[in-house]
């Protein structure tokens, strides 16, 4: 049992506290999600109940956490360790020996339990994760996936009683996700863990949560059952929910669009639950998904003029050494206006192949032929860049002491004029929404502004091809949707958008072309509609549950392609739900 | 529950053993060595037995770039020390009078004989972090530094360090591939060094930044695996110490002794500048070379012979 009394927290270097007067009670046994934005709070409420903090981040620490009958602060985390687990959202953080088999003895040694414990309860380990085929490899030349389950492994090794873990999945692609999830689903059903979860992602948890808390500002803003949270919020689009949810909401709405919504409804949270909820309203709507299979969903290529490309890649390959390649006889093309996603599971090449396109690899083999229009009024310009790159975590790249300093050097080697260079500023800050961090520190920024200002310095120098290397990576909701029309605004500026990405929400939403990659080649290739829907690991929700309705593969993949179809009188209703969001 | 054919031996196999910790002992005493001497016959001794391990091991291929990298350093060396270093009574060539105001560009057999010997002496420095890395299993060092009741705090040192360095490394890539898209290079710009040092300037920053956060991020992982729970600490792998070991051992302490030992009484003195010792090795010398040459021979025998213990890559 958790017991949290007035908990207040502030870190030394905040000047104000992030967590105020938590009040909780946490079971025995429970599965807990923590949902909140960035910076609400909920990974320094994790530390908290591990004891990280006060031992490790020093600050004010005000009120009481009892975890069965003891005080974090009182017991240091290394003593806690064998009552609580904890697993970091970035699982290269968390490895700390070079072979599987030493990660997964290391915590039992450092408890001094006798050998003959730690061989029993390693070897139950192995064979839960079945992890005997990578016992002796090294644990940095593991996938993504396969070190996040030797971090549980390892930490379920010493027995703890609850499990916190910190956006666990965010490094992970579906596949991976989902082994990871559904291992964790079984111990919790099987051992009645206690579990704390951080998750920005929460269809893939919802079935299993018991209890949601929500966080805002450092503060409860709600603690219950996930129904009756999705309900509480439903009309309320700045809380995280599902697509799902979010579609379910705008059926329901729609449905009694004479009366009002009845909020003691509750909402269906995953797929089977929609179907048999809805597949009446759809059913007796059939003849419109007949006439959109007919024409589906306006979805062309926009690229059908095979001279009308900016980037053209044939037969490429690229390898880091000369006898292994890591992608091999890659073809394919791009033009302007279109958003092409890279998937693939994690070490497939996809962020490989981004670099070779920018030309930070070399392809051993193959060609990459760029094709720019020329800019008119660029006459102030030496050069023009032609491709940009922004990496997964932005922070890294910003080494300047204000954001205005960071674009003006971004901009220097292309253009010597200072009032030019101002201008293109002023333009981007405006585009961003940026202005008023003009003179902020970089690394100081949210998540979201630093995302938002590394696109900035990627697209100053206006570029025919921008290239974004996971850029949803730690993002919440709020924060994703308004990545989303950054990147749709991009691309309505005639930009080539090439995107690396495991986040099939934002596939679904934006990609004009997926590219697909595994052994070492593209295995499909094609519109988001011809591709995710025949693919499990894949498929959006919306997908599934439409497919289920129907009982064939449909091209619906996202809240917006079901809402044009079936509900297109609602649709300005729910874009107005969308701009709230932002 | 899937059936395991895993017994403890067999476990055991997937790790190293004493050996490491050996090889990390007799690695860190040539590079004591290599500080202590300025007799370039014992350095070049050195050099020739760091070649004999890299040979037996079959590690030539990876240690060619780090041979490349000495290649470049040392012309490098060579042309400071000729340039700047105008010390020696024996000279081969000189570009100006000494009267001259400039600085003097004077070639000397010292100058030469000086720089070889640093030149060595970086060899065999790079040489033993080259054959460390590779051959040397981490996880065995660091469970032996445990078991030999080194303080926690020195432990987590050397586990902070064995995964910061490969970090540093990727994110000083990763910056060097952002600059190389904002058209700055890291490379030397001999165009413009005021820039180029300005720009290597600022990426230190995000670097050390990045670097402090992630040691904050391993320091707590250790935390959160029971490090330094409590004193009593088991260790899973039981070491087998062998009759070789000990002789091994009581190699590595002769042989570490006995170099020191001639090192405080200045048997082995050697002196460059301002001209270079007349007599290199006495009598004496010679035999003890020779004694310190045996004990090494027989380690590396040693070593040889337990090849497989060494990390797997290096046995398939």
């Amino acid at each position: 049992m958790i017991k949290i009394s007035n908990f207040t927290f502030q870190y030394n270097s905040s000047p104000n506290p992030i967590l105020t007067n938590i009040n909780l009670k946490i079971k025995s046994g429970e599965f807990v999600l923590l949902l909140g934005s960035s910076g609400s709070g909920k990974s320094t409420l994790l530390r908290a109940l591990n004891g990280l903090i006060p031992h490790f981040f020093g600050g004010i620490y005000k009120g009481e956490i009892i975890i069965d009958d003891k005080n974090p602060i009182q017991y240091p985390p290394n003593q806690l360790a064998q009552k609580i687990g904890y697993i970091f959202q970035n699982p290269d953080n968390q490895l700390l020996m070079e072979k599987v088999f030493s990660e997964l003895i290391f915590g039992l040694e450092n408890l001094g339990f006798s050998r003959d414990v730690i061989e029993d309860r390693v070897k139950y380990q192995i064979s839960r994760f079945n992890l005997v085929p990578i016992l002796n490899q090294k644990t940095y030349n593991l996938s993504g996936g396969q070190k996040q389950i030797v971090a549980l492994a390892s930490i379920l090794a010493m027995s703890p009683k609850i499990l916190l873990l910190d956006e666990p999945t965010s490094e992970l692609d579906p596949f991976a996700r989902a082994h990871f999830l559904q291992n964790l689903f079984n111990l919790h059903a099987t051992h009645q863990y206690t579990i704390i979860m951080i998750e920005h992602n929460i269809e893939h948890v919802i079935d299993y949560i018991d209890r949601i808390i929500y966080l805002e500002h450092g503060k409860i803003i709600f603690n219950g059952i996930p129904k009756q949270f999705f309900n509480q919020f439903a009309e309320n689009s700045m809380i995280p929910t599902t697509s799902l949810i979010k579609l379910a909401y705008q059926v329901k709405k729609y449905e009694n669009r004479n009366n009002n919504y009845l909020k003691n409804e509750y909402l269906p949270l995953n797929t089977q639950q929609f179907s048999s909820e809805f597949s009446d309203f759809f059913l007796a709507r059939q003849e419109k998904i007949l006439f959109n299979f007919q024409n589906p969903l306006n979805y062309k290529q926009e690229c059908n003029n095979s001279t009308n490309y900016r980037l053209n890649v044939k037969n490429l390959e690229l390898s880091y050494t000369l006898t292994i390649p890591i992608l091999q006889n890659i073809s394919f093309s791009g033009c302007s206006h279109e958003i092409i996603c890279i998937m693939g599971k994690n070490g497939c090449g996809k962020t490989t192949l981004l670099k070779s396109i920018a030309g930070l690899i070399h392809p051993t083999n193959g060609t990459i032929k760029i094709s720019i229009d020329k800019k008119e009024n660029a006459s102030d310009f030496q050069s023009t860049s032609q491709i940009s790159l922004v990496f997964q975590n932005p922070s890294i790249q910003f080494y300047r002491d204000s954001v205005y300093e960071e674009l003006d050097a971004q901009l220097l080697p292309f253009c010597n004029s200072k009032l030019e260079r101002d201008k293109r500023i002023e333009n981007i800050l405006d585009f961003f929404d940026l202005k008023q961090f003009k003179l902020q520190y970089p690394r100081y920024l949210s998540l979201g502004e630093q995302q938002r200002l590394a696109l900035g310095c990627a697209l100053i120098t206006e570029p025919a091809i921008l290239l974004l290397d996971e850029p949803t990576h730690g993002m919440d909701q709020k924060q994703k949707v308004r990545l989303l029309q950054y990147i749709e605004r991009i691309k309505e500026k005639g930009c080539l958008i090439l995107i690396a990405t495991h986040d099939l929400e934002l596939v679904s939403s934006i990609a004009s072309k997926i590219l697909y990659l595994e052994d070492k080649k593209i295995k499909w290739q094609g519109i988001p509609q011809e591709i995710l829907p025949y693919y499990t690991p894949f498929t959006t929700e919306i997908n599934s549950a439409m497919n289920l309705i129907f009982q064939r593969p449909t091209p619906f993949l996202t809240v917006e392609n079901v809402i044009e179809v079936f509900m297109d009188d609602a649709k300005e209703c729910f874009e107005q739900n969308v701009m709230d969001v932002l | 529950m899937q059936d395991i054919a895993l017994n403890r031996e067999n476990l055991s196999q997937s790790s190293g053993n004493i050996k490491s910790f050996l090889l990390f002992l007799y690695l860190s005493e040539y590079f004591v060595f290599a500080f202590l001497f300025d007799n370039p016959i014992i350095l070049v001794l050195l050099f020739i037995l760091l070649i004999i391990i890299i040979c037996i091991f079959k590690i030539q291929k990876k240690i060619a770039m780090l041979s490349r990298m000495i290649l470049i350093i040392s012309l490098f060396m060579m042309l400071i020390s000729t340039l700047l270093n105008p010390s020696g009574d024996h000279v081969i060539f000189s570009l100006w009078e000494p009267k001259h105001f400039f600085p003097i560009i004077n070639i000397t057999i010292e100058n030469l004989v000086g720089t070889g010997i640093n030149i060595l002496r970086l060899c065999i420095v790079l040489y033993c972090f080259g054959i460390f890395n590779i051959l040397i299993d981490n996880d065995d060092l660091l469970r032996i530094l445990m078991k030999l009741h080194i303080p926690h705090k020195i432990i987590l040192l050397i586990t902070l360090s064995l995964k910061f360095f490969p970090l540093l490394n990727r994110d000083f890539n990763h910056l060097q591939d952002i600059n190389k898209l904002r058209r700055y290079s890291i490379e030397p710009n001999k165009k413009n060094r005021r820039s180029d040092i300005r720009i290597k300037g600022e990426i230190l920053l995000p670097l050390l930044t990045n670097s402090l956060e992630r040691s904050i991020q391993i320091a707590q992982a250790l935390d959160v695996r029971a490090f330094g729970y409590s004193k009593k600490r088991t260790n899973f792998f039981q070491y087998k110490i062998s009759k070789f070991d000990i002789i091994a051992i009581i190699n590595l302490i002769l042989l570490g002794s006995g170099v020191i030992h001639l090192w405080i009484i200045g048997l082995l003195e050697f002196s460059v500048y301002p001209s270079i010792s007349s007599s290199i090795l006495t009598q004496l010398d010679l035999f003890t070379i020779l004694f310190l040459f045996v004990l090494n021979l027989f380690l590396i025998l040693y070593f040889s012979f337990s090849k497989k213990d060494f990390q797997e890559e290096f046995n398939d």
